[in-house]
């Protein structure tokens, strides 16, 4: 082999192995992560929301509240009894973007929730949906189970 | 006292009289002995033009403006036709460490034993990290290793160089003729960890060069490189190479990360031109999926890839000045944490911008201008693109570099 074949060859030999990777990885399941929807597809903003803390979503309040989740509250008994009892497992989760954002889910989920027969079983798989969301989410709901539940009608 | 606590003590007093004796007994000279102190030192100013995360402090989503320095002092010792010792000490933006502390058996050119704590062989840029053997003032960004924009948002590059780690290497090459070389290496080292977070999400760097430096995953990274050099004449010669490695970070040692790389290498007279490419797969803790912008996927939801890849072509113009055009860039993709690497927390600390799809390009023109042969001036401008805006709605990013390096 001369000195400009060995030349070529490594050229070459560049090239394929350059393009067959680039081609691999492009569909290689090994290579190809998947995820799911986005979980915080709820309008909170990443320029609002540079620490953990109550600021991404408080009750009743706009996104990027920075009202105090578990202070007295005048609101709904459900919100009054986990202010009262969960308050811990409440402000996680408003400071949560995820959590805070599986809350919207869920008062938008309940809200649709019809009042016939059917209702029962649509409430149960919207706190089902929340928990899913993750141990944040299973902590409320595990609180507001022990402490509120029927003043927050968790199923 | 029982005879057999008597006869340890007796023991410890001979073993220390006899590392006593064995210190200050007159030694023959060791002539053989060939030592080399070499050194380079850095300084680099980084203006970026605009953009609200770039002229943050230093912190998780903030770029590092202003003057930086880069210092390492090496000295390399030749013990005997077969034995060698290297020691680096460098200094930069994380302070003092040490970059190199190893021994080098070479039994014959194609069986190399070496010892301590290096950076393993991966690439081929990892072998001109120093600042001294790169014309531009910094890294390309699958290297990156914190200077790139938005930094915290990438978690710098795809591996950052140099990755010292203790371990073993052995390597070697053959020479076919005087026309082609292969080299080659295989390795066991500490590798990178993330011991702090909970759930770990990513690699965290910062752990590689804090205290502790020591990890306690028994199984060790492993890895390997291969190159083919053909030499066409004295001033054609083209490397190919290919480099792989294979290891766990977390606590446990079920998070696994696999890096890839394949590097090639032109140069024709003075004129270089080199391309290299690198794929990092990382598996994540999904036990926690409130710190995920996306739901866990239940086929392939547990990783994500970061690809990086550059060119660049070295043209001298002059004696004086040589010129250096690249092009870098990453592309990750996968489900993205919203917790802040290495800080230890359970919960989201922060929305990251990044998401299931993210790219960065930038393109590079530098001049370099050696006032000396070992002082030189560096400049360069970077166009920077990102695939997702900041919190101005800046896509696009303008910086500059000027710096100068010297060496001994």
């Amino acid at each position: 082999m001369t000195h400009w074949q060995a030349f070529y060859v490594l050229g070459f030999g560049a090239a394929t192995v350059s393009g067959a990777l680039l081609l691999s990885i492009s569909g290689c399941s090994l290579v190809d992560p998947q995820a799911g929807a986005p979980q915080a597809a709820c309008g909170i903003s990443s320029a609002s929301s540079s620490a953990a803390g109550p600021a991404y979503y408080g009750p009743g309040s706009s996104h990027a509240s920075a009202a105090p989740i578990c202070a007295a509250s005048t609101g709904s008994a459900c919100d009054m009894c986990e202010n009262a009892h969960c308050c811990a497992s409440r402000s996680a989760c408003y400071g949560d973007p995820v959590c805070a954002c599986a809350d919207l889910g869920l008062d938008e989920c309940l809200d649709a929730a019809p009042s016939g027969a059917d209702s029962a079983s649509q409430v149960a798989r919207c706190w089902s949906a929340f928990s899913a969301h993750g141990t944040i989410e299973q902590e409320r709901v595990a609180c507001e189970r022990a402490w509120c539940k029927s003043e927050c009608a968790v199923p | 006292m029982s005879v057999s606590r008597r006869s340890v003590t007796l023991f410890a007093c001979l073993l220390t009289l006899g590392v006593l004796l064995g210190l200050f007994a007159p030694r023959p000279l060791r002539a053989a002995e060939e030592y080399n102190f070499a050194g380079s030192a850095q300084l680099d100013y980084h203006y970026v033009a605009s953009g609200p995360r770039n002229q943050d402090v230093p912190g998780p989503s903030s770029t590092f403006q202003g003057f930086t320095m880069e210092a390492g002092l090496k000295v390399a010792v030749d013990i005997s036709d077969h034995l060698s010792a290297n020691v680096k000490a460098c200094y930069g933006c994380h302070g003092f460490d040490i970059d190199m502390a190893y021994f080098d058996y070479r039994a014959r050119d194609e069986f190399n034993l070496r010892v301590g704590r290096f950076s393993p062989s991966f690439g081929a840029f990892n072998l001109r990290h120093d600042p001294a053997n790169h014309m531009l003032s910094d890294k390309p960004l699958p290297y990156d290793m914190g200077r790139m924009l938005r930094k915290g948002d990438w978690n710098n590059g795809v591996l950052p160089s140099p990755f010292p780690s203790s371990g073993v290497e052995i390597g070697g090459s053959h020479w076919a003729g005087t026309t082609l070389q292969f080299d080659y290496a295989l390795y066991a080292v500490t590798g990178f960890k993330n011991y702090n977070d909970p759930h770990p999400t990513d690699l965290n760097f910062q752990e590689t060069h804090l205290p502790y430096f020591v990890g306690s995953a028994v199984r060790p990274a492993t890895g390997a490189r291969l190159a083919f050099t053909a030499r066409g004449s004295a001033t054609v010669d083209a490397t190919l190479g290919a480099s792989g490695m294979l290891g766990s970070y977390d606590l446990k040692s079920e998070l696994t990360y696999v890096i890839v790389g394949a590097d090639f290498a032109l140069r024709v007279q003075r004129t270089a031109f080199r391309f290299e490419y690198l794929l990092r797969r990382q598996q994540f803790d999904t036990q926690n999926p409130d710190i995920f912008k996306y739901a866990i996927a239940e086929r392939g939801g547990d990783f994500f890839t970061k690809q990086g890849a550059f060119a660049e072509v070295e043209q001298p113009l002059s004696s004086l000045f040589d010129v250096t055009a690249r092009v870098d860039g990453m592309l990750r993709r996968g489900n993205v944490s919203n917790l802040a690497i290495g800080s230890g927390a359970d919960a989201a600390t922060s929305l990251s911008p990044l998401a299931y799809r993210s790219y960065v390009i930038r393109e590079t023109l530098g001049l370099e201008c050696a006032l000396e042969r070992n002082f030189r001036l560096k400049g360069s401008a970077e166009f920077w693109q990102f695939s997702y805006p900041d919190s101005l709605g800046q896509k696009t990013a303008l910086s500059m570099h000027v710096g100068a390096v010297g060496s001994f």
